[in-house]
C-alpha cells in the first residue's frame, strides 16, 4: 500500500493514483531458437538468464528510490500465442499505476481490451490493443 | 658445441617466457570478460504506419509524456540511486532505414559500459558489427547484429548530458 503523506513524512510526495503508465516493465520478442538466442545474449552481452528463461533488469523509482522496479527481457518462440491477436514480432509490457482506474478510462475511450484483469503474486495484468495492431501488456506490480 | 647449447638454452628461455607472458595477457582478457556488459534497456523502437498518431494515442490513453521523438522514461540506477537512467521509447515510420539491415519491426537499445572494450570482444567472437562507434555528448553508439538478424543498438550513455538535451527541447519525462 502507498504510504499516506502527512506532517511527519514531509519528504514523501503525496500518493499519486493517476491511472497511467510509469515505465517499461518488459520487452518480449520472437526468435526461431529461444535457447540459442538466450545463450548468445548471455555470452556476448553478459545478460544473466534466470530460471524462467528471462533476464531481469533492476532500476529504482525516480521519486521513491526505495522502490525497486524490474524490466523483464524475454525471447519467445516465433509464432507464440502470447502475442496474438497481434501479428508483430515483439510485445511491450508497460508498468502502470491504478490498473483498475486505467482500464475504466480505456473502456470509456473505446480502446480494445482483450480480457479481464488477472491477479498473480507478482502483480495484476491485462492486455489491450493499441491503435495500430500492437498488443500491449499492462502490469501493475505488487 | 657450447655455443649451440647456449643458443638452444636462450631459445628455450625465450619460448617459456613467451608462454608466461601470453598467459598473463590472456588472464587479463579473461578478467575483462567478467565485467558487466549490458546494464539495462536504453530504448525500444518499433515500426508503425503513423508515428505521430501513435505518439498521440499513447499520450491520450496511457499517459506517456511524448515529444516529437517519442517518450523518455526516467528512473534511478539500481546500483547507485544517486544516478538517473533513461529509456527512450520511439515509434518509427515503417519505411525507416534505421533498423537496416534488420527487416524486423522492432529494435532494442541496450545500455552498456566500456563500449570500446566490448566491441573488441564482440569482433573477436565473430559478431557482426554494423558500423563504427559514434560519439555524441549524450553517449557513444554502435550497432551490431544478433544471430537471427536483429539489429541491436549499443549505447554507453552520458545520462547527465542526455537529461540536459531533454530539458533543452522542453521535453517532460514519463515516470
Amino acid at each position: 500500500m502507498e504510504k499516506q503523506n502527512n506532517t511527519s513524512d514531509q519528504d514523501t510526495p503525496p500518493a499519486d493514483s493517476t491511472p497511467k503508465v510509469t515505465g517499461i516493465g518488459g520487452i518480449f520478442f520472437f526468435t526461431d531458437n529461444p535457447q540459442e538466442t538466450k545463450e548468445w545474449y548471455s555470452k556476448n552481452l553478459g545478460l544473466e538468464i534466470n530460471e524462467w528463461g528471462a533476464s531481469s533488469f533492476d532500476s529504482r523509482n525516480i521519486d521513491k528510490p526505495e522502490e525497486i522496479n524490474t524490466l523483464q527481457w524475454s525471447p519467445f518462440k516465433t509464432g507464440s500465442d502470447y502475442f496474438a491477436p497481434s501479428k508483430k514480432e515483439f510485445m511491450i509490457n508497460y508498468r502502470v499505476q491504478n490498473i483498475e482506474g486505467l482500464l475504466d478510462k480505456l473502456k470509456e475511450n473505446g480502446v480494445t481490451i482483450l480480457e479481464d484483469i488477472v491477479t498473480y503474486d507478482y502483480g495484476k495484468f491485462v492486455h489491450i490493443m493499441d491503435t495500430q495492431g500492437n498488443k500491449i501488456e499492462l502490469w501493475e506490480p505488487v | 658445441m657450447k655455443k649451440i647449447i647456449l643458443l638452444f638454452f636462450a631459445f628455450a628461455v625465450t619460448f617459456v617466457l613467451g608462454f608466461a607472458f601470453k598467459s598473463v595477457t590472456t588472464k587479463s582478457v579473461n578478467s575483462q570478460q567478467s565485467i558487466k556488459k549490458v546494464t539495462g534497456i536504453g530504448g525500444i523502437f518499433f515500426k508503425c504506419k503513423d508515428p505521430k498518431a501513435m505518439r498521440a494515442w499513447y499520450a491520450a490513453h496511457l499517459g506517456l509524456n511524448t515529444n516529437e521523438y517519442g517518450a523518455v522514461f526516467e528512473w534511478r540506477q539500481g546500483s547507485d540511486t544517486s544516478k538517473k537512467g533513461f529509456t527512450q521509447w520511439s515509434p518509427f515510420n515503417e519505411k525507416t532505414r534505421y533498423f537496416e539491415p534488420s527487416t524486423k519491426d522492432f529494435m532494442i537499445n541496450y545500455r552498456i559500459e566500456n563500449v570500446e572494450t566490448l566491441i573488441e570482444e564482440l569482433k573477436k567472437s565473430g559478431v557482426t558489427v554494423v558500423d563504427t562507434i559514434e560519439s555524441y555528448e549524450y553517449g557513444k553508439f554502435v550497432h551490431i547484429l544478433d544471430p537471427e538478424g536483429n539489429k541491436i543498438e549499443l549505447w554507453e550513455p552520458n545520462d547527465i548530458e542526455f537529461e540536459k538535451l531533454g530539458e533543452q527541447i522542453g521535453a517532460k519525462t514519463t515516470k
